[in-house]
């Protein structure tokens, strides 16, 4: 027998029935582990305690994150902390499953805490700021109007119709909304091309010369406005839509005009503002695309003030 | 396999009410098909490598947990991988006996995998290789012609056309429309490495990556070492004494092309994603085979130093200990089975890590009908990926509440359920603006890993 003269059968032998075992061993010991309820009660404890209502709170590991939020509840995971985006936080709370997690770029660890199978890490922003005001928040108390060279449109808030569906349906449209001639403007969860959610102000710019335009009057001003913009995933992954325009005017004056194409995915953006802080102001969000092809954009904005 | 189904139905289901279950008989033939596949696999292992290969090659592939999940579904994956299982031994045996009767087992297997998927299309990268090598010279060295080349694509397209009236009208026309429906078959979305990949070219790691991360990692290292063992490694194990060198080199051969052209087309630039490891499902029989013939010389590298006559006890106690660890992976997979992610990688939380793809098609409903049972009699429920034929099947076996009302917008809805995959995320977000929360009332959980979360309308 050939296999008796070589040790190399004996010792894939011995690997063999090894592996097994461990492979069995493996399943036993992973089928036990895990965040526990135990784990996640501690997690909500220390964060009802330390969180303040200007802090954010990130989901660090991204396969947690449902079980994040029926353990932490919306009360600890608010529709800001969902997404308003992590730069509009000065000091934040990442929660994260054994480490597997990490933080937003430009900010520094304070702290970490663990709780079995789970963590909190405690980071402030390297240029603290604080957060004057979040501009999809104060979408009730804006005025929207479509318009075409010149002649404004007024589109009225109210309690419409909601809709929302499955795959492939885009963002829901909430029951309070804009209602404008063809096209709404509403506060909804836009996912973007990386399927994380923002809280933003939706709308489907049409792509016949109209401008949507949105507009914030008493806006107590900062060094900043602070955000990102993006299509629906969807609207955008294939790249074969027409680019948004996206101005930001102040007191009707144009402090910046950025562009969105398709692929681009979520678009961060800072726009300086520090001769008006301490000001309040009107603040115009304007959106128009050469072409109307599901342009369904959202945009999440926060005037910022940078502090000492 | 689609008339397979629907008779089995109707005979064991309907007719003589053997099965109690209507989705149980549907599923029926491919459980029968799946066996089949592991006791030939078995079979062909024995012949060649004897019979430890034979039985460590069909415990590797019923531990197998992809195949064990495919083989309860009323699909075709397992079936096809059985079909080549079938297809493989009429080859061989054509080859040994050049006999017109062979040929023609062997172009009706080949015609019958035609009829049961198009991964068909694949084997004559198998066989015709194979054939060339194999099947040019008779038993004694003078070159022959090898028929067992043809017989496939004679006999094969007229069983094809012969099973599926469909084709009886229109044939040519009626072909190209079937092959048109594959070459241009709509993309799925997967999430691969936490990104969602959703049109060609596949990653080039995807195949590898998912094949280290859903077959068991034993299998894996004994098919590497049962194709790299030299050939007087393989012994002849007394209660295996059909074992033929010729037919060692033949089948090894054999098992090696069936692994590389099932795995091939992955890796090429215009080949898509539509789904996960299910499409090269029948490399894994072979695969197994290769993993029994590694297995064997391994087991036997431990039995030669048992005493004689208790080697054959431990040999079998050999392939037990080698094949536990896959049928613990597989058991534990249960009901989670299509997402069967083996310890090396961290089981179900390391496939969570890496941004794995865990279900499809919303298979998991059942698993929360006990959250659905919470809600007022004819509660309306936004069901999200579940098939609508699935959501009837689950009514109408009791799986499910009979009197809930699905529904398919999130803003009709009681309850909202969103089956988590990547691309699914919108659905998720629809959802916290249509209930006005983001916190779902339960998640189903397998090793902590969320599968399904439920929400509730606030009252």
């Amino acid at each position: 027998m050939a296999s008796h003269s070589s040790p190399v059968p004996f010792v894939a032998g011995v690997v063999l029935v090894a592996a097994s075992v461990a492979e069995a061993v493996g399943v036993f010991v992973q089928a036990r582990g895990g965040p526990s309820e135990a784990d996640w009660t501690a997690v909500k404890t220390q964060l009802a305690a330390t969180l303040t209502e200007s802090d954010g709170l990130l989901i660090g590991t991204r396969w947690i994150e449902p079980l994040a939020r029926q353990k932490l509840g919306d009360g600890l995971l608010t529709r800001e902390r969902l997404g308003a985006g992590a730069s509009t936080f000065s000091r934040v709370a990442v929660v994260s499953e054994r480490g597997h997690g990490s933080l937003p770029a430009g900010y520094i660890v304070d702290g970490r805490d663990v709780f079995g199978d789970l963590d909190i890490t405690r980071a402030h922003a390297a240029a603290p700021f604080r957060v004057n005001a979040r501009f999809e928040s104060l979408l009730s108390r804006a005025s929207v109007v479509l318009d075409a060279n010149g002649v404004e449109t007024p589109c009225t808030w109210g309690v419409y119709g909601s809709t929302s569906g499955n795959l492939g349906t885009g963002p829901a449209i909430p029951a309070e909304r804009f209602a404008c001639p063809g096209l709404f403007v509403a506060r909804s969860f836009v996912t973007d091309t990386a399927y994380v959610a923002h809280d933003a102000v939706y709308t489907d710019v049409p792509g016949d010369g109209r401008t949507v335009v949105v507009r914030w009057t008493d806006v107590a001003m900062g060094t900043a406005l602070r955000g990102g913009f993006g299509l629906y995933v969807e609207a955008e992954r294939d790249g074969t839509g027409a680019p948004i325009s996206v101005e930001w005017r102040i007191n009707g004056r144009s402090v910046a005009t950025l562009s969105h194409r398709d692929g681009e995915g979520w678009k961060p953006f800072e726009i300086a503002t520090n001769d008006l802080a301490g000001s309040h102001e009107v603040v115009e969000l304007r959106l128009r695309s050469p072409g109307g092809s599901r342009r369904w954009i959202g945009v999440s904005a926060a005037v910022v003030e940078a502090r000492p | 396999m689609k008339s397979l189904f629907a008779i089995s139905w109707l005979t064991l289901h309907e007719h003589l009410a053997w099965i109690s279950a209507a989705s149980l008989a549907f599923r029926f033939p491919a459980m029968v098909l799946s066996a089949l596949a592991v006791f030939g696999t078995g079979l062909l292992a024995a012949e060649a490598f004897g019979a430890t290969a034979g039985l460590a090659a069909a415990g590797f592939l019923a531990a197998c947990p992809g195949f064990f999940h495919h083989a309860h579904l009323a699909c075709f994956d397992a079936p096809i991988a059985a079909l080549w299982v079938l297809v493989a031994w009429a080859h061989l045996r054509a080859l040994r006996l050049r006999t017109v009767g062979s040929y023609l087992v062997l172009g009706i297997a080949y015609g019958l995998a035609l009829e049961t998927k198009h991964n068909a299309w694949i084997l004559p990268a198998v066989l015709v290789p194979h054939g060339l090598l194999f099947g040019c010279r008779a038993a004694n060295g003078k070159p022959v012609f090898p028929w067992a080349l043809i017989a496939p694509y004679v006999v094969g397209p007229f069983v094809f056309v012969a099973l599926w009236p469909w084709l009886w009208h229109d044939t040519w026309a009626r072909m190209q429309a079937y092959a048109a429906f594959h070459l241009h078959h709509d993309y799925y979305n997967i999430e691969f490495l936490g990104r969602n990949v959703f049109a060609p070219p596949a990653p080039l790691a995807y195949l590898p990556v998912i094949v280290a991360a859903t077959v068991p990692t034993t299998m894996i290292l004994a098919a590497f070492f049962g194709t790299l063992a030299p050939r007087d490694w393989v012994v002849r194990d007394t209660f295996s004494p059909r074992v033929r060198t010729t037919a060692d080199a033949s089948l090894l051969v054999f098992c090696v092309l069936a692994v590389g052209a099932s795995f091939g087309p992955f890796f090429l630039p215009n080949t898509p994603v539509f789904g996960g490891y299910k499409h090269w499902l029948q490399a894994y029989p072979f695969a197994a085979i290769l993993a029994g013939r590694g297995a064997s010389v391994a087991i036997d590298g431990l039995a030669v130093r048992v005493r004689t006559p208790f080697r054959n006890g431990a040999r079998v106690v050999g392939v037990v200990l080698a094949v536990l660890g896959p049928a613990m992976v597989t058991v534990h997979a249960h009901p989670f089975g299509i997402a069967p992610y083996v310890p090396a990688i961290g089981g179900m939380r390391g496939g969570a890590r890496l941004g794995l793809n865990r279900q499809f098609w919303g298979y998991t409903t059942q698993n929360v009908a006990s959250v659905l049972a919470e809600l007022p009699p004819h509660g309306r429920v936004f069901v999200h990926d579940t098939a609508w034929d699935a959501w009837v099947a689950l009514q109408a076996e009791g799986r499910v509440r009979a009197d809930l009302q699905a529904t398919f917008t999130p803003q009709d809805a009681d309850m909202a359920l969103v089956q988590h995959e990547l691309h699914m995320n919108e659905v998720d977000h629809s959802i916290w603006v249509a209930f006005d929360t983001a916190s779902p009332v339960a998640v189903l959980t397998h090793d902590g890993v969320p599968y399904v979360s439920v929400y509730r309308r606030r009252r």
